[in-house]
């Protein structure tokens, strides 16, 4: 039986064939990175403690100011670089790196199968 | 000579080095790798011992180039019995630190080989890999290969060590052949909840009877080698303590999210240091980012309380964020700030005014130029109170076990 790490490597190798998506991690909730696909010049432990740290705080935000839903996903944008954080699960955030001029729909929708897959796999 | 050590820091910590005339072996699951462990081990003795590596495993050439990914020195101290060239047809280097088996195939041969190395006067000797051995030739033939090896370094000034995979064999025959070795060093994979990783534990030390031992979280890091992972250490405290400039201090990559001096989200830094490699976190001081806390605090293994010695007014602050990170009663240091300014506090008053436990460890820490602060940068604190906080906290998270 394929473990934990192997099935998260799996869905996130499908990911990064996806046209634009440049890299992708599997972090937890509290700031560490759990699977990365990331590249090396990128510290995958400050970019887990990062993301999950705007993930926290977007949270805090959207509830304060009244939302009844939970937070769906965080996106932060520049001219060369989107980041995407959505939830998978209670324990882990799936997050993604894309070029900002490619199908941003179908990359979100990519987005939501991995998380759910991942989500999946956490539960284990 | 100068006795071996593993270069591994807890290992070393609880064994106490490598004792000459013991064996250790080092039995990891497939799915984790043990080659690391044995590159350690060779980088760490090899300017003051003369190293036989038994290699079945791969060729001579393609281990020292993994021993260069590294950055481990390959010296002539370092002497190779090949037991795998044969096998694949390609010639052996025939440099004058490798010593060629010709059929590798054949049991007496390197029995015999082997046997006559082990008179050499080697004070170290590492076998990659004893779980081929077994596969090719059966457990009786490793019995008796140990059995050998346990004889020689009883006679010299050897100590040996195993590398082994645990491929499933057989419960009896497996322990039959861990119990003929002093000592038992276990490496496995762990996929606990969000802590996916790599550990390793002493099983067993005949050397030292009696004594219990923990099981550690490890890395491989290239160029490095086997460093303790400490995935979380939690930096907290009131607001302008010193957090930061604490973070800052003991990391060299740390990145900060902060406005006008102060951190409004958080602070990241890794540390490198005697061995170990820890990710600190630290939080934001100020009342209002309380929201954030408990998700920093999360899945810490140890916690770092700064303090302002000048400031006893913030020290029901610095309990209550303590509870609200959820970290009450991890393994904690003080660092007792500014410890040099006016109107500081001893160490023995902050102690009283924090009412935590009296074991509680608490260091002082000061900046190493108080006329290069600036108020909207983190300071930069001496090193030498840095590294104590450190040090301290390491030891007390490592001997937390992993698994309790």
């Amino acid at each position: 039986m394929a473990t934990k790490s192997e099935a998260l490597r799996t869905v996130l190798e499908h990911l990064n064939t996806i046209g634009g998506i440049k890299a992708s991690a599997v972090i937890s909730a509290d700031g560490l990175p759990i699977m990365s696909l990331i590249p090396g010049e990128i510290d995958a432990n400050t970019f887990a403690a990062m993301l999950a740290s705007m993930v926290g705080a977007a949270e805090a935000a959207i509830k304060a100011i009244g939302a009844k839903n939970i937070l769906e996903r965080v996106v932060a944008e520049s001219k060369d670089i989107r980041v995407i954080a959505v939830r998978a699960g209670e324990d882990a955030i799936l997050t993604i790196m894309i070029d900002p001029n490619v199908n941003y729909g179908l990359i979100l929708l990519e987005a939501k199968k991995a998380s759910d897959q991942i989500s999946i796999v956490m539960k284990q | 000579m100068v006795d071996p050590l593993f270069g591994i820091a807890k290992l070393d910590g609880e064994l106490g080095g490598f004792p000459t005339h013991k064996s250790v072996i080092f039995s990891a699951s497939p799915a984790v790798g043990n080659e690391a462990f044995g590159y350690q081990i060779v980088a760490n003795n090899e300017k003051d011992n003369k190293i036989l590596i038994f290699l079945n495993r791969t060729s001579p050439p393609a281990y020292f180039k993994e021993m260069e990914e590294f950055h481990f020195p390959v010296s002539k101290n370092i002497f190779v019995l090949d037991a795998y060239s044969n096998l694949t047809g390609i010639e052996s280097s025939g440099s004058a630190n490798v010593i060629v088996i010709k059929n590798p195939n054949d049991k007496e041969e390197i029995l015999r080989t082997l046997g006559a190395e082990l008179e050499k006067g080697y004070t170290l000797v590492l076998f990659d890999s004893f779980s081929l051995v077994v596969d090719t030739f059966g457990f009786d033939y490793a019995i008796s290969i140990i059995a050998m090896l346990r004889e020689k370094i009883n006679k010299s000034e050897t100590a040996a060590a195993l590398l082994f995979t645990d491929w499933g064999y057989g419960e009896n025959e497996r322990a039959g052949l861990m119990n003929l070795t002093d000592a038992e060093v276990v490496i496995r994979g762990i996929e606990k909840r969000v802590i996916f990783g790599q550990y390793f534990g002493v099983i067993k030390c005949k050397w030292l009877p009696g004594k219990s031992f923990t099981s550690t979280l490890f890395k491989v890091v290239k160029p490095g080698g086997i460093k303790i992972a400490i995935p979380k250490i939690l930096v907290t405290g009131p607001t302008d303590a010193g957090k930061s400039s604490f973070i800052h201090s003991a990391s060299k990559n740390a990145v900060s999210v902060d406005k006008l001096g102060g951190t409004i989200a958080l602070d990241h830094g890794s540390v490198d240091f005697k061995g170990y490699l820890a990710d600190l976190f630290g939080t934001p001081g100020q009342e209002r980012f309380d929201p954030l806390l408990k998700l920093l605090g999360g899945d810490s293994i140890g916690v770092v309380l700064v303090v302002d010695c000048t400031k006893p007014e913030q020290f029901p602050r610095a309990i209550e964020m303590l509870r609200k990170t959820e970290t009450f009663g991890l393994p904690i240091v003080i660092a007792a700030n500014k410890a040099d300014l006016p109107g500081a506090l001893s160490i023995d008053d902050i102690k009283n005014r924090l009412h935590l436990n009296n074991d509680v460890p608490i260091t002082a820490t000061v900046a190493e130029d108080l006329s290069r602060i600036d108020p909207n940068q983190p300071t930069k604190l001496k090193k030498s109170g840095v590294d104590e906080v450190l040090s301290t906290l390491f030891r007390l998270v490592i001997e937390e076990d992993l698994f309790k």
